[in-house]
Formats: structure tokens, sequence, C-alpha cells
């Protein structure tokens, strides 16, 4: 369901009679204009089980929005935790009973604007490891200003992650469609999100080389925003895709400052980004998923808001085709989904934290 | 198989390579490894076995363990996979999930190393085709590698636990003998307060010789409180906490003098100026109280002449304290070095003052001799470094933790090199920040690094300055200093 009233009252109403008394993610459009610690505490007075996070757009079956809220009514919830204090890893992961021959699937929403949040997914799989799969992204804001973006019934939070147990089966379907241009490097001197040499040498000189094969414009401390989002880097995977790592700024000492963390010594390839490739890939993405999928009633789409930068006005038609290939294979209850600041899964394997990349979900 | 895939496998060999070893903490050495073999490999899980006293247990594990394994019985299950072979892939069957400390699917594949000494390492894939024989051949150096930086977690964890160890040890000895000085004053005191009761209650009644045994009373509850006083001093010398500052031992000696009862009849001399040295004041002043006492106790003639002498040397300063009293026949030059032991009946000697002074002087890592000629006089001589502190890091110890592996030294040098000045740059926040606590943490990390350069006195001050700051105290801040800039200076050109 999808809200753009700003009215307190309408907002918890609509939600109260769509819910049926289950728990409610809530997807919020950053540009919405809500008094949200009234709509809290008004959710929490007419005991509303809730949870969700902040985004820069918000996604209701095929239509992206810039404001206002989609809620997903979520019917095997489990349990609910705020984990707080991620930027100082000063939290623990709680302790779950999971019972045996089950299935149980986690949502996770954290301040993607946060540190060590490499650390913080690190820890989840620790604690639950493969008794679960795992879903989500970064919230926040697309200004970049870290600010409180992940909420509960207990408040909204900076710094923070939202976790959200369920006790059913999802489907996951990961893709980005960046093709390699160049590699492999290594990044031999990092620093969490930042790279500060590449192949032993100045990082930006290495990175300015690489482009100025593939491109006539000469990429700079000003403009490196604008020309770095159509080539990020790659973490090179062996058996599946790599993990895209997106160079979002420079600094005077030449160093790389990417959303997520690069370790010292990562092996590195340097990709671009074509639309058809992309639009493409989240097509597979979605093939893949609704593959798996039997009886699923929801599906949740996590994009990451550098392919809308990227694609521009195509975006539409990445969101279009993989409702459509959703909608084909079956009748889905609700399609929602969110643009975040970095997404999150794992299937079959390692949790991963990406960038430009999309994740869909599909659960009962 | 096209170029830039062998260049691709070779630069992820490097990166596994380099993860190894970056941390002397077991879990957090295999955390950098494994962790990232599996995200790279895409792997699921990961664990390792390690067989002490016949019997396996897990030692690491990612993610942590899901279910308790009982491996009675099953020993020989993971002796056999691991039986004449370095390493091998199997698939997941019935047994393999018995023993699996985490939850694993039927349809997985292992791919499993022999660590020896350091048990058996599994890595644990959801899919049945991941592990291929060249895994293993492109794996197996890195292993060795891993291997051997597990060594050196765990000598470094053994030398770790030693000194905690004596650490404990020392504070036991050292409360238990408060304890055994507190229980043996209290009933003496108990006593001396009854007898004073008796002369106060009794005055009228007591004849001259029931005085003269309250007398004797007396002083044997005095001999016998400065007895237990010197046992404490002398087995605590060395278990104290130490207050090393810069002092001035012409300042200490004018302490001690108004201490000292000196009869009018001996003149002290202290024949060149004293230095000032790094050492705790209550030390010196018990040093020379106790040698100085010991002279004046010799000296029978009508002129008794006391001379302090001293010298610089290398890296030492040499004290000489020389009477001319009757001297002390060679044969008794170890004895009266050792607790009780007097050379004659005095009946308020305890035997005590030598002993502790040798005690002091050794505990500053310095020596004691005397010389001495009948009906002469004595020269007592000691020695004390000219500075407290071995400000002189050395890599002896990162040499026994290499073993002789180049590649591996040079790793822990790197270690030290990165990781040194980001925990000395947030120590120094933190301080700076008023936040004690959070630097005593700091201290607690970066005295290890001070330990492995060999710094033994900087270990002990940074273990001193750890518990200053958690009680909100900074005395030492200078000196910590002082050691961690030399630290800087020494790892710069490594």
């Amino acid at each position: 369901m999808y809200i753009d009233s700003t009215q307190i009252n309408i907002i918890v109403q609509s939600i109260k009679d769509y819910s049926k008394n289950h728990t409610v993610l809530l997807s919020i459009a950053e540009a919405s204009v809500i008094d949200l610690d009234l709509l809290i505490n008004t959710l929490n007075k007419n005991n509303i089980s809730f949870f969700g996070g902040i985004f820069p757009r918000v996604i209701h079956n095929k239509t992206l929005h810039e404001k206002g809220i989609v809620i997903t009514t979520l019917h095997h919830v489990n349990d609910i935790h705020i984990i707080k204090n991620i930027a100082s890893k000063d939290f623990s992961i709680p302790t779950i009973n999971f019972k045996q021959n089950t299935s149980y699937s986690i949502l996770t929403f954290i301040d993607g604007l946060t540190s060590n949040i490499s650390f913080y997914l690190s820890e989840l799989y620790r604690q639950y490891g493969t008794h679960t799969s795992y879903f989500g992204g970064g919230a926040g804001s697309l200004s970049l200003q870290q600010q409180p973006c992940v909420f509960n019934n207990e408040g909204i939070f900076m710094d923070a992650a939202i976790l959200c147990i369920m006790e059913t089966k999802m489907h996951i379907g990961v893709k980005h469609g960046w093709k390699k241009i160049d590699g492999p490097i290594v990044a031999t001197k990092t620093d969490r999100n930042v790279i500060q040499e590449i192949n032993w040498m100045n990082a930006f000189d290495v990175y300015q080389s690489i482009l100025k094969k593939d491109t006539d414009q000469n990429i700079n401390i000003d403009n490196f925003f604008d020309i770095a989002k159509g080539y990020p880097f790659g973490i090179v995977k062996e058996h599946t895709e790599c993990i895209v790592r997106d160079p979002i700024a420079t600094n005077e000492k030449g160093e790389l400052i990417c959303v997520g963390e690069v370790l010292e010594n990562t092996v590195l390839d340097v990709l671009k980004g074509e639309n058809d490739s992309l639009i493409m890939s989240a097509k597979e993405a979605a093939n893949n998923v609704v593959s798996q999928s039997n009886n699923c009633t929801n599906a949740f789409i996590i994009d990451c808001i550098s392919r809308v930068l990227f694609l521009e006005d195509q975006f539409s038609v990445e969101l279009t085709n993989v409702v459509n290939v959703l909608e084909n294979q079956q009748s889905f209850d609700q399609i929602h989904g969110a643009l975040t600041l970095g997404e999150i899964s794992s299937y079959n394997g390692f949790l991963e934290f990406f960038n430009k990349t999309i994740v869909i979900g599909t659960f009962k | 198989m096209d170029f830039n895939q062998h260049l691709s496998d070779i630069l992820h060999l490097y990166e596994f390579s380099m993860a190894i070893g970056n941390s002397l903490d077991y879990t957090g050495n295999c955390n950098h490894f494994l962790k990232l073999i599996l995200a790279r490999k895409n792997l699921s899980s990961c664990w390792i076995y390690r067989k002490e006293n016949n019997q396996y247990t897990v030692t690491y594990s990612y993610p942590n363990p899901s279910k308790k394994i009982v491996l009675k019985n099953k020993n020989q299950i993971l002796d056999t996979l691991v039986l004449g072979i370095k390493s091998k892939i199997v698939s997941v069957d019935t047994t393999i999930q018995e023993v699996s400390p985490i939850d694993i699917q039927q349809e997985g594949s292992l791919l499993i190393f022999n660590l020896h000494d350091q048990g058996i390492l599994f890595l644990y894939s959801a899919y049945t085709d991941t592990f291929t024989p060249k895994d293993i051949s492109q794996l197996q150096p890195i292993m060795d590698k891993f291997i051997l930086s597990l060594e050196a977690c765990e000598s470094f964890s053994k030398k770790e636990d030693l000194l905690q160890r004596l650490a404990l040890q020392n504070q036991e000895l050292n409360d238990y003998a408060h304890i055994i000085s507190h229980d043996l004053k209290t009933p003496l005191r108990s006593i001396d307060t009854l007898l004073n009761w008796i002369e106060e209650e009794c005055s009228d009644s007591l004849d001259s010789i029931s005085r003269q045994y309250l007398l004797k009373i007396h002083h044997n509850i005095e001999k016998m409180d400065a007895l237990i006083e010197s046992i404490l001093t002398y087995s605590t010398i060395d278990k104290r906490k130490k207050t090393n500052y810069t002092i001035d031992l012409n300042e200490v000696m004018r302490e001690v003098f108004k201490i000292l009862d000196i009869p009018n009849h001996i003149i002290i001399d202290i024949v060149t100026p004293l230095p000032s040295i790094i050492a705790d004041t209550l030390n010196m002043q018990q040093l020379f109280l106790c040698l100085l006492q010991n002279a004046i106790n010799s000296i029978e003639q009508a002129t008794g002449k006391i001379y302090i002498r001293v010298i610089e040397l290398n890296h030492f300063w040499k004290f000489e304290i020389e009477d001319n009293g009757k001297g002390i026949d060679s044969k008794y030059h170890k004895k009266i070095f050792k607790v009780f032991q007097k050379l004659e009946n005095d009946s308020m000697s305890l035997g005590m003052g030598l002993p502790i002074a040798q005690k002091i002087v050794n505990h500053y890592g310095g020596n004691m001799s005397l010389t001495s000629n009948v009906n002469r006089g004595s020269i007592f001589s000691f020695t004390l470094k000219n500075n407290d502190m071995n400000l002189q890091p050395n890599l002896e110890y990162v040499n026994e933790l290499s073993g002789g592996d180049a590649l591996f030294k040079q790793k822990l040098i790197g270690i030290i090199k990165k990781e040194f000045p980001e925990e000395k740059e947030i120590f120094l926040h933190n301080y700076k920040s008023s936040e004690l606590n959070k630097a005593a943490e700091n201290v607690h990390k970066l005295k290890h690094k001070i330990g492995m350069l060999g710094l033994d006195d900087g270990y002990q001050i940074a273990i001193d300055f750890e518990n200053e700051l958690l009680a909100g105290k900074t005395s030492l801040f200078q000196k910590f200093m002082l050691i961690l800039d030399t630290i800087d200076e020494f790892i710069h050109p490594l």
C-alpha cells in the first residue's frame, strides 16, 4: 500500500486498516514532510508493530516515489531488534533460538552512512550463520548528510540497524550488470572505505590513467562524482558476479573514497556501466528469483539509488521490466521496494554489502 | 585460460597470503584470513578442530557453532579424514554432518586441510562443485604459511599467559606478605596494650623485678615488630608497585640522615656528589639506611669515619660506602647477606639490613660486593644502572616468533609499523579528551607491542600506567610517552 498523505491520523488509520494486526514495514521517501516522532507515538498508541527506514525514494509496483510511505504487511515476523552504536562497534547481536526444520529470513536496514557496516554484517552472519537468509539495504539521505533513518516502536535512530527475523523462506535474486573494462589491480593501501594506493601507486593517478583509455573526459576532484559514477570498482569473487564498490569522491591526497569497505590488498577490476546491460541484469535478477519462488505473496525490491542516477529516465524501464517479470510469473499481493545506499544479501554464501546492485526478495 | 585469469589467480593468492598473520591473537588471525577466503570463494562457513589430550575441540568457527558436538567415540572419524593426507575435497555425508559444529546441507562439499599440530581446517560450500584440485594446489602453500602463523599466535599467547600468571603470583605473594604481617602485628599490639594497662592499673603493686620483666617484654615486642616489618620489606622489594622518577640521591641522603641516629663520634663524608637516577625514592632511602646503619654499628673506635663515594662506569654508577669499623672476616662475606644471619650476639640486630640492601640493588639490576680487613674496616660496593629503563628496543622476540622465516618476520614488523602509530594516535586522542578508561584500553593494546620489542621495563610501566589511568591518575604519562617516542624512532627505519 502507498500513502501520500502527510496527516498522521490518516496515515495511522490507513496502516491500521491495512495491517490487520500484523507487523508492518514502513518505507518512507526522504522528501516526505511527515512528523516522524508523532507518527511513531501515534502508532505505538494504536499498538501497531512496525519498523522501517527513510530512503531516497520508495517503490510501489511500477512507480518510483520521491514522497510518501509504502506499507508492507509482514505475516511471519518472529522478532524485531534495533542494533545501536554500529560506528563504535559497541553492540551485540541478540541470540535467537532457531527451530529445527523451519526456514527463516532476516530483513535488515542499516544507516547507510554509518561506518563499520561490514563489521555489522560480519557479526550478524557470525551469530546466525546459515540458519537464515539475509536481505536488506542502507537507509539514509541522498544528500549524504547522516541523520536518524531507521526506526521501530522504540523510536528513530542514526548509526543503527534494524533487524526483523521472519519465520518464512525468502528467495533472493542479485545482479548488477556492470562490465569489466580493466583489471585486475590491487588496492595495496586502504583505510576502511578509502583506497589510498592502487598497485603501490597513488590511487587517483592509477584510476585516472585507466579511465583515460575509455573516455575523453579528464577526471579531476571537481567532476569526480559525475564521471566516477559510471566507472565503479569490482571486488573479484569466484563463482559469482563481483561486488561493486562505488568511488564517490577523491581528495587532494589522491585517495578514493568509496561507499563500503575495501580491505587492503583486495583484487579489483574497473567496471563500466551501460544502460542496456544494467537493465538486462535487473531483469535477470527478477527471473532468478521467480524461478525459485513458489507461492510467495510478497516481493521487495532493493535497488541502488546510484543506478537511478546513472540510468536517469531509463530507470523506469528497469523497474517496469522487473515488475513485469514478477507479475507474469505469479500473483503477488505486494510488490514494494526502496532505493537504498548500498544493498545487503547472501545467497548460500558469505553475507555481503553491495553497491550499484539490485536485490530482489520474495517471501510469504 | 587467458593471461588475465592467471594474473587474477596470482593476485588472489597474494591477497590471501597478505591476510595471514595480521594479528597475533589466534581468533583475530583466523578472522582476517578465513573470512577473506569465505568471502572471495563465496563459501558458507569454516571451522578448525584441534586435537589435544587425544580429544578434538573446535578452536575456531565462522559463523559461531550452531550445535554442541559430543566427540567421544568420533575422534576416529576426524583422524581418518586427515590420515596421511595434506588436504582433500569431500562431499557432505551424514558422517561429516555428525562431526560438523555448524548445520550444513547434505548437498554441499568441503575442502579439508590438515594443519598438523594446529588441527584440521574445514571450508564448507553449499554447492557440490565449488572445489577443484586447482584450489588445493593453489591454497596449499598459503595454508603452510597459515600453520606457521597459528604457531606464532600460540607462542605469543603462551608468553602472555605466563606473564599474566607471574603478575598474579606476584600479587598473591605481595598480598600474602601483607596479610601475614597484619595478622602477626595485631596480637602483638594487643599484648603491648595489655602490658600498658597492667603497668597503669598495678603501678603501686609492681615490684622492681616485675618492672624489669615488663620492660624486657616491651623490648621484645618492639624487636618482634621490627622483625615483622623487615620481613615484609624484604619480601615485597621486587613486588611492590614502583613509582620511578628521576631522583636526586643527595636529597635522598639528606632524608636518610634525618632518620639515622648518628652518634657524635662518627662523621659521614660524602666524598663525591651523588648523581640523580631514575628509581623509587623509598627503595633508595631503604638501601642507604641499611648500609649506613650497618657501618655505624660496626664502628667501635673512638672516632668513626664513613665515606660515601660514587664513580660513573659504562651504563652504571658504582657506589662505595667505606667505614673504619671492626671489619668482617672473609669467611663471613657470604653469610652476612643471608636473612637473619648475624655475626655476633647483638640482641637488637635483626640480621635483615644487608639482605634488604642487596635485594634492592639486585632489583635495580646491580650487584653488591664487600672488601674488608679485620680491625681496619669494610667497603661495601654496589652498582645501579645509570637509567633504570631499558629504552633500547630490539627484535629478539620478533626473531624468535618468526622462527627464521624472513617473510613472516617482515610481516610481523609490518603489523607493528602499521598498528603502532594508529594505536598511539588513538591513545593520545583519548588521553587528551580525558577519556581515561578508553586510554587505559589503548595502553593495554600498546603494551603488547612494547613487550614484543623487548622493552621489559617499558612493559611494566605500561601495566602501571594502565592501572593508574583506570584509577583516574596520570603521573606516568611522560614516562609512557618517552617509551612510545623511542619505539617510533626505532620502527621508522625498519
